[in-house]
């Protein structure tokens, strides 16, 4: 390596935010510690709430061009287990509801691109304390998750199911009766809450 | 409420164990319900006791408008530059004429 590549080198690592670092800065920051706890694995489970899928294709919305594009990557499964079966006999089971999962490395290096370091250390505090209520941390779990990774509740959409059954799909875990506790309760919040606005023949 | 699966008895207390967090130390703003364990001469009893878990943080507004980190408008850019680098864009969205 010459000296100006070792110059750049450097210069790129300064500028660059080790993304262990920031995941020890998470970890010293989280309301209460979930790691051990918070995924189970049993291939056995059916389709549906509280599994992980890996590569399931979604739409991602691009707001300069107004158009979506497909992607495919890492997924929660939000959709009831019982409304995916198909040997139940109920119609409207062909979607699943899911929550693409954002891995904290990729959202590590674009906020500190963005915002620079002591904003992503603030940012990352605020969402191990769960003081984003439509953020979701989920800690980590193997090397498909390396550092844990974030659900964004605003970006809940939908995919076919046939999707979990093409080539390559595999089921990577299952989160615990804990995990899916602490997920249900950001959605409860996120969905259910009391509007703030009075709404026609609302008493 | 979670049910905890708990494992054990003895004649003074009640060992229970959070699955898969036995090596955890920091419980206790969590399994609320934990008395002082210990390891008890025989295995035999299952018991089950419900515990809360937390969620979000929803009375932090004014706290979190003041952050350091409250996002910009570049909020929803980064975020789908993050979710685009997690993920593998199969198509671009564009229809070829």
């Amino acid at each position: 390596m010459s000296i100006p590549d070792v110059l750049s080198f450097k210069l790129l690592s300064a500028l660059r935010m080790d993304v262990n670092t920031a995941y020890q800065h998470l970890v010293a920051s989280l309301r209460y510690d979930d790691r051990g706890r918070f995924y189970g694995v049993d291939q056995g489970l059916p389709l549906g709430a509280g599994l992980l899928y890996v590569p399931v294709r979604f739409p991602i919305f691009d707001s300069d061009e107004r158009i979506y594009l497909t992607a495919e990557g890492l997924v929660y499964v939000l959709t009831h287990e019982c409304d995916l079966d198909q040997e139940n006999n109920r119609a409207f089971n062909k979607s699943a509801l899911i929550c693409p999962i954002i891995q904290l490395e990729d959202l590590v290096s674009e906020y500190f691109e963005e915002y620079g370091e002591a904003c992503t250390k603030s940012f990352l505090s605020a969402l191990a304390r769960k003081e984003v209520s439509r953020l979701i941390y989920i800690p980590p779990f193997d090397a498909r998750l390396p550092y844990g990774g974030i659900l964004n509740l605003n970006e809940i959409t939908n995919t076919f199911i046939g999707e979990f059954e093409q080539d390559g799909v595999e089921k990577v875990c299952s989160v615990s009766g804990f995990g899916i506790q602490v997920i249900d309760n950001f959605l409860k919040n996120h969905l259910l809450r009391e509007k703030p606005s009075r709404l026609p023949l609302q008493f | 409420m979670l049910n905890e699966l708990v494992l054990g008895t003895c004649a003074v207390t009640t060992l229970s164990i959070s699955c898969g967090s036995v090596f955890n130390d920091d419980v206790a703003d969590v399994f609320s319900t934990h008395e002082s364990a210990v390891w008890p001469s025989e295995l035999g009893a299952i018991n089950l006791v419900q515990v809360d878990v937390q969620g979000p943080v929803i009375d932090a507004g004014a706290q979190t408008a003041s952050a350091k980190w409250f996002p910009d408008a570049s909020e929803q850019k980064v975020f789908r530059r993050a979710l685009l680098r997690s993920s593998k864009v199969v198509h671009t969205g564009r229809l070829v004429v």
